[in-house]
């Protein structure tokens, strides 16, 4: 089939299998004594849980925020509190209140969007660094940091679950958002915002959204990472490094595609684990990690499932029919009515 | 003329010094299809984007269907009913078909079936827009425009780069648009596709209108042939 799109629309079953495979491995581990892999795994599923959510903002809205150390500090910050007050609190309720302080925060933000191109960007760099600033000046602790008050530390295995579940949420909103409306139209006004106004899209609306709907699982996973620490400071936890990380590990896979910010996030964790435990010289191994990057940014502009994708033999793409956007089937009967005049 | 759809009034739009459109005023009905021509720098463009939406007018309103819709962003507009298709359409490469005209169908408040608008204008749904040849893809752009069912249809230089026989296949959909009860204004610099086409003509010149009428006054106006032929009236 002739222009057919690749590698756009994933269907229910790609997205069970790709899953399954997540939860295998988590299962593995969390049935193991293998304390480092647990702990190494967190981190994989942290950066794809950063990677996935950059992707709806950044891949499919083309919006290149730098927003994602906000909403992980404000995840961590606030679970930090929450246990000051009450250090007895099931996990699960300070995971939820640290998403939902991250999701409001990012309601905050979204003026921002009144600045379009690198201004935008610029913005979200200065909002995520000034935070990063006061928290060192007037945060408890201040730059030094505090300890977590957590009475009842839940075990790396237990940790590994909220974060399996973190990231799955991650997915699931990418497919579901990815397959609807606001996907096609956010992949729209990426490439020409005024243009797909011209079409009807409410431009600004489907950025905020794809802003927003990403936030939480950020924030949540703020608050695992300050539960595994025991300890948080605003350098760590409002570092810009995790939106740099978020960035460039779906460079990497393959921007606007799930799958391919997912590849990219497990990717890179892997190669710079084994960068870093065969090369002595941490800086050294970082330049190297650094430089394999930018060779694969230069050669596969696509990321390399995008790539990938797009190589595809075309016996090989007919063996796996592309699934048409079911929201067009019944567009009409879900349109908005025109306002009385 | 039948009662206007869309009415301008006194639109005037400034560009710091420069004066490009110079209090034109504009009506056009239900069915009828409007040229607006002139020569190069005469303010069609402009006047085609205060319309739609893209720009602001510096004075002036512009009336739909009796609603001020001179405030409404270019969105607003399009969901009052008032759109515009592009010069040179977008090219959303990675985009297919059915989701542009499903987008303008869903966010655009039209009720029509997605596949069905495709078959209506020859086009693949399933198609990626960067595979569409030029033909194809300003039948998209009438496509996704006639998805959200205007009132008013802005088409602009919608047969421009094509042969003869594409153009016959757009302007017969666009003479069955005006039969539905569309309104249409048409930029255009081919005067026979104006003359195969269009009802009534307004001709512009440096920002303010020069004639009007039908097409065939307007082309036999000794004045528009010497605004054509880059002489200043007298």
């Amino acid at each position: 089939m002739s222009g057919a799109p690749v590698g756009r629309f994933h269907s229910v079953r790609g997205l069970a299998v790709g899953c399954a495979l997540l939860v295998v491995v988590t299962v593995v581990l969390a049935l193991g004594d293998d304390s480092y892999g647990i702990t190494f795994w967190r981190t994989i599923l942290m950066t794809v849980t950063l990677a996935v959510t950059w992707n709806l903002i950044g891949g499919l809205a083309g919006q290149h925020s730098f927003a994602h150390p906000i909403m992980f500090g404000v995840g961590a910050y606030v679970g930090t509190a929450v246990l000051g007050a009450a250090p007895a609190m099931p996990l699960w309720i300070v995971v939820i209140l640290g998403a939902l302080a991250a999701t409001a925060v990012s309601v905050l933000l979204t003026p921002a969007f009144r600045a379009r191109g690198p201004y935008f960007a610029i913005l979200t760099i200065a909002a995520s660094e000034g935070l990063r600033v006061a928290g060192n000046a007037f945060f408890p602790g201040g730059s030094a940091g505090q300890y977590v008050p957590i009475t009842a530390s839940p075990s790396d295995s237990g940790l590994l679950v909220y974060a399996i579940v973190i990231t799955l949420v991650a997915i699931v909103l990418h497919h579901v958002v990815d397959e609807s409306p606001i996907g096609s139209g956010l992949r729209m006004l990426a490439i020409d915002e005024s243009a797909a106004a011209a079409v009807g899209v409410p431009t600004t609306r489907l950025k905020v959204t794809a802003f927003v709907l990403g936030a939480p699982c950020v924030g949540a996973f703020g608050v695992v990472y300050m539960a595994g620490a025991t300890f948080v400071d605003p350098n760590t936890v409002f570092n810009l490094n995790y939106a740099v990380l978020a960035v460039l590990t779906t460079l990497l896979g393959g921007v606007g595609l799930l799958w391919g910010a997912v590849f990219g996030a497990v990717v890179w964790q892997l190669v710079t684990k084994q960068l870093s435990d065969s090369i002595q010289n941490p800086g050294i191994a970082t330049m190297v990690n650094g430089a394999a990057l930018l060779v694969v940014i230069l050669v596969l502009p696509g990321g390399i499932v995008g790539t990938a994708l797009a190589t595809l033999p075309a016996r090989w793409r007919d063996r796996f029919p592309v699934p048409r956007p079911r929201w067009t089937r019944k567009a009409g009967a879900r349109g908005e009515a025109v306002p009385a005049t | 003329m039948t009662t206007p759809v869309l009415v301008a009034e006194n639109l005037t739009k400034r560009f710091s010094g420069l004066v490009a459109v110079d209090g034109v005023d504009l009506r056009v009905g239900r069915g009828e299809i409007l040229a607006l021509i002139g020569p190069n720098g005469a303010g069609k463009t402009t006047l085609f984007n205060l319309l739609a939406g893209r720009l602001r007018p510096t004075t002036g309103r512009i009336v739909l269907e009796g609603r001020d819709v001179t405030p409404l962003s270019l969105r607003e507009r399009v969901r009052a009913g008032v759109v515009a298709t592009f010069q040179i359409p977008r090219q959303f490469a990675e985009v297919t078909v059915e989701e542009i005209v499903g987008l303008a169908v869903h966010y655009g408040g039209g009720d029509r079936d997605v596949d069905g608008l495709c078959a209506e204008f020859g086009l693949a749904p399933q198609s990626q827009v960067g595979s569409l040849d030029l033909h194809a893809l300003k039948m998209l752009e009438m496509c996704r425009a006639v998805a959200v069912a205007p009132s008013v249809l802005l088409l602009d230089e919608v047969a421009s780069g094509l042969d003869h026989h594409e153009r016959g296949s757009i302007t017969e959909r666009i003479r069955e648009l005006a039969a539905a009860g569309t309104a249409i204004v048409v930029v255009e610099h081919s005067v026979d596709f104006i003359r195969s086409l269009c009802t009534r003509a307004m001709v512009l010149s440096f920002g303010t209108v020069l004639s009007e009428g039908s097409v065939a006054d307007v082309f036999s106006d000794k004045v528009v042939a010497d605004a054509y032929l880059g002489r200043r009236s007298s």
